[in-house]
């Protein structure tokens, strides 16, 4: 529900900027940018405030801490090898488009902040794509993958829109796994994101 | 992009000590939908008026779903090596 609303922002702002409506006339130099400020505030506010993500980091032990740390070093891997097969993106961007995890509000703007709204399209598509992805797949993961598998795919989506469904096939003990993987994703993405890009 | 970051931190830190306010949480939690919506219909009008992107909108698309799937393969073989050897053998965490 949440992702359509934002798609249809999304689609609406594509439409109006293709006939020509655009926002030159306020002559700030990136009106979005102060928005993004905002958001990062709230979103703050929002992970400081759930009792969730507290009483989750508390419970952690050693293995539960390795599925955050698994679903970085395969996503970075991946996408890092996928690059080799894509043209116009490099290493770099591929690896910080994959390091949304799924959060495609916030990476995509950050990255087409820090570089430009291509990516941010691309970041967009492809954070959205992973969680439908794992919304719709996510018995079949568990099938031939394991009950991590779903945790994986779902990034830092397992902690809220695709934990209703992990919960149901991989059971109960996998929730809390799920909601703690989702939670240090969630908070990781804009570091990560940052830090990649340090390297340009 | 640090000053990105201080800001979330702070957020983290007040939203921590207002927890148990939940009015005031309950309308930053609104305010972030929003400008979630707000900066999503910015980024749509940007690329709607950007030509480069609209005509290479296929393009950018197969890119993003290369990039999913290759994501999505590396985390869950991944994952599968860590359930085999570390998580299946006592299902009870």
């Amino acid at each position: 529900m949440g992702s359509l609303i934002i798609v249809l922002f999304f689609s609406v702002g594509l439409i109006a900027g293709i006939y020509g409506i655009s926002l030159n006339f306020l002559q700030i130099n990136d009106p979005s940018i102060y928005a993004l400020y905002l958001l990062m505030f709230l979103v703050g506010i929002g992970i400081g405030a759930d009792s969730n993500v507290w009483g989750t980091l508390k419970k952690m032990n050693l293995k539960i801490l390795v599925v955050p740390f698994i679903v970085i070093a395969g996503t970075l891997s991946g996408t890092y090898i996928c690059s080799f097969f894509l043209e116009d993106v490099g290493a770099l961007d591929s690896m910080a488009i994959g390091s949304g995890f799924g959060y495609y509000s916030l990476s995509s703007i950050i990255i087409s902040k820090m570089r430009n709204d291509t990516l941010g399209v691309m970041a967009l598509l492809a954070n959205i794509s992973r969680e439908i992805f794992t919304l719709l797949a996510t018995p079949l993961l568990v099938r031939y993958f394991g009950k991590l598998a779903p945790i994986a795919s779902g990034g830092a989506t397992s902690m809220d829109t695709t934990l209703p469904v992990i919960a149901k096939y991989s059971g109960k003990d996998y929730a809390v796994i799920s909601v703690f993987s989702g939670v240090v994703l969630t908070i990781l993405v804009p570091f990560i994101i940052a830090l990649i890009y340090r390297f340009i | 992009m640090i000053e990105i970051l201080i800001i979330m931190f702070s957020g983290i830190i007040l939203g921590y000590i207002f927890r148990r306010r939940r009015s005031i949480i309950t309308i930053a939690d609104k305010l972030a939908g929003w400008s979630i919506y707000l900066l999503l219909f910015l980024l749509g009008l940007s690329i709607g008026n950007n030509e480069m992107i609209i005509n290479n909108f296929a393009q950018i698309g197969f890119n993003s779903i290369l990039l999913t799937i290759s994501g999505i393969t590396g985390s869950v073989l991944l994952s599968f090596i860590a359930y085999k050897f570390f998580f299946k053998k006592d299902e009870t965490l």
